[in-house]
């Protein structure tokens, strides 16, 4: 079976340091990824470098066995949605214009277009938001439009770069959740997480961890794991002590320094 | 075509708007009253419409894709650019021409586009910030202002006054034949302009984004910046440098109905329309018996309305 993603011997270098350092990752279609490690470790290079939107050095990157470089920006848009970290710009711009825009790929009328906005809009919980303006939003509710957008995109597989980021801990659990069930829609998702913490709110099952460290994976398997404490260790260079909570068990960072 | 029909009263207003800032200005001799309007100020008001428009649309074409609202044709040196072209046809001497096309034109259009161009390039690196693009916009007028005062010594003395004149930016100069020259690039400019609104609108979202939601991004920034200075470069070719009409036209609108390429481009045309015609009237009455260049008066309103964004901005940031 060809993976949906698949890095090959990627290295993305800056003024002579790699931060992506010869990667090789597949995806498979269907799977949920959870990209962890410290900061600078390459998380937000490796999504950007699928994504088509920083230049490798060496490596390559293919999607559905294509390589990246030869699909045009409609192409990729169809097989991958966004949500990067940086936040939304906060401009004068209202809810529904800034979803529909997500749509460009298909080429349809503003009121097709619109239509569509405003069903991934009542998906994402956001229906109400559509005649606000983006920059008096709050932070959940920038959140809601995020997520709407990507569903307007309909890609196969949505990368997110820390889509916690900013927001209270009901809205971060709330949007782990909301991955977890475009995972049960047939999506594959990829997401990038700097807190291990919330590795704890992924109730997908089967979601695969890759710990980044320096730019290469430093340790990868499966939420659920019995050596997932050693895992963190290994990346984050740091003991972990486990806290179970119902069925759930959460990583916290423990005092003791390894090395 | 349902956006046609949308906009076609707005249209209809802004075109008589325009044409009633003739009557403006010192009242009209009973004898030959007719001809001053129907000779002078109307193609004054067209020829002023139709470079408002031009320079209001290509300002917030250049804020969009350059992702800085303080971005104008005049900060970032496609004016000066265009200036500079049109400085160095008139010492080649202003009747020959360039590749089948009239030199006035064409030299602008070539100075506006290299200006613009390295404009772009620093304003597509990361690191690039608000404040880089018009530091090098500035650097960038200053060098080619420099330059243009130096030919300006190479020129006889008559076409330098001339040249003088023209470069405070004036419709005075404007007759049938200007607008005839002027009217083709106006409307592949616009037109092509207006074209670029669905990536534009993806665009407003950032360059990133719109990179994986399916944009050429840098198609469409290489068109839409090519689109602005030609019609930039037209409109310096005809009456000299207007500056700020891109940057005070986009910015009302951005006030009153947002940001969405959608809306903002097409009001902005037709405020641009209205705004330039308007202040060359302003300028016929500000000061009896003399008349004041339009460049004036737009550059007189504008340079506050920059220094508050400015400063604003940086209170903000």
């Amino acid at each position: 079976m060809v993976a949906l993603m698949a890095l090959e011997n990627a290295t993305v270098l800056a003024g002579g340091t790699p931060i992506l350092d010869q990667m090789s990752l597949q995806v498979s279609e269907g799977q949920m990824v959870a990209v962890i490690g410290p900061n600078g470790s390459g998380k937000s290079t490796l999504l950007k470098a699928m994504l088509g939107l920083v230049p490798l050095d060496s490596g390559s990157v293919t999607v559905d066995g294509l390589p990246l470089i030869s699909m045009t920006a409609r192409q990729r848009a169809a097989s991958m949605a966004w949500l990067p970290q940086d936040g939304m710009i906060a401009d004068r711009l209202r809810v529904e214009d800034v979803v529909a825009s997500s749509r460009f790929r298909f080429n349809e009328s503003r009121h097709a277009c619109l239509a569509q906005a405003q069903l991934a809009l009542e998906e994402a919980g956001a229906a109400s938001l559509a005649a606000r303006w983006l920059n008096e939003l709050s932070g959940g509710e920038r959140q809601r439009v995020e997520l709407a957008s990507m569903l307007a995109q309909e890609s196969r597989c949505w990368l997110l770069d820390e889509p916690a980021n900013h927001l209270d801990p009901v809205w971060r659990a709330r949007t782990l959740r909301f991955l977890s069930r475009r995972l049960e829609q047939g999506n594959t998702v990829i997401v990038v997480l700097h807190d291990v913490h919330l590795l704890g709110h992924i109730d997908a099952a089967k979601t695969r961890v890759v710990g980044l460290r320096q730019g290469k994976i430093a340790w990868q398997g499966h939420l659920g794991d019995d050596d997932l404490g050693e895992g963190l260790e290994q990346i984050h260079g740091m003991t972990f002590d486990r806290a179970v909570a119902g069925d759930r068990e959460y990583w916290i960072p423990g005092e003791e320094q390894i090395e | 075509m349902m956006a046609l029909i949308r906009w076609l009263p707005w249209l209809l207003m802004a075109i008589t708007c325009a044409v009633a800032t003739a009557w403006i200005g010192p009242s009209l001799p009973e004898e030959g009253g007719q001809w001053i309007l129907r000779e002078l100020r109307w193609p004054r008001a067209l020829a002023g419409a139709m470079v408002g428009a031009v320079l209001s649309a290509a300002g917030a074409v250049v804020q969009i894709l350059l992702r800085n609202p303080l971005a104008t044709p005049s900060t970032i040196g496609t004016t000066a650019g265009a200036t500079l072209g049109v400085l160095a046809a008139l010492v080649l001497g202003s009747g020959s021409s360039l590749m089948g096309l009239p030199i006035l034109p064409a030299a602008a259009f070539i100075g506006a586009l290299v200006v613009t161009l390295v404009i772009a390039s620093v304003a597509a690196r990361d690191s690039a910030r608000t404040e880089d693009v018009l530091l090098a916009g500035i650097a960038l007028t200053l060098a080619t202002g420099a330059i243009a005062s130096g030919l300006r010594l190479g020129i006889d003395q008559v076409t330098s006054l001339s040249a003088l004149r023209w470069s405070l930016g004036s419709l005075t100069i404007i007759g049938p034949d200007r607008i005839s020259m002027l009217t083709p690039f106006v409307v592949i400019s616009l037109a092509g302009m207006l074209w670029l609104i669905r990536p534009l609108e993806v665009l407003v979202s950032g360059i990133e984004r719109a990179r994986t939601r399916g944009v050429e991004v840098t198609r469409v920034r290489t068109l839409g910046l090519g689109l602005a200075s030609l019609g930039v470069a037209a409109c310096v070719a005809t009456c000299g440098p207007i500056a700020f009409v891109g940057l005070i036209c986009p910015h009302i609108v951005r006030r009153l109905v947002g940001s969405a390429p959608r809306i903002l481009l097409p009001a902005s045309i037709l405020l641009g329309m209205v705004f330039l015609p308007l202040c060359d009237s302003i300028g016929r009455i500000l000061w009896e018996q003399r008349e004041i260049p339009v460049g004036v008066v737009t550059a007189a309103l504008g340079a506050p309305v920059l220094f508050f964004l400015v400063v604003r901005r940086s209170r903000t940031v």
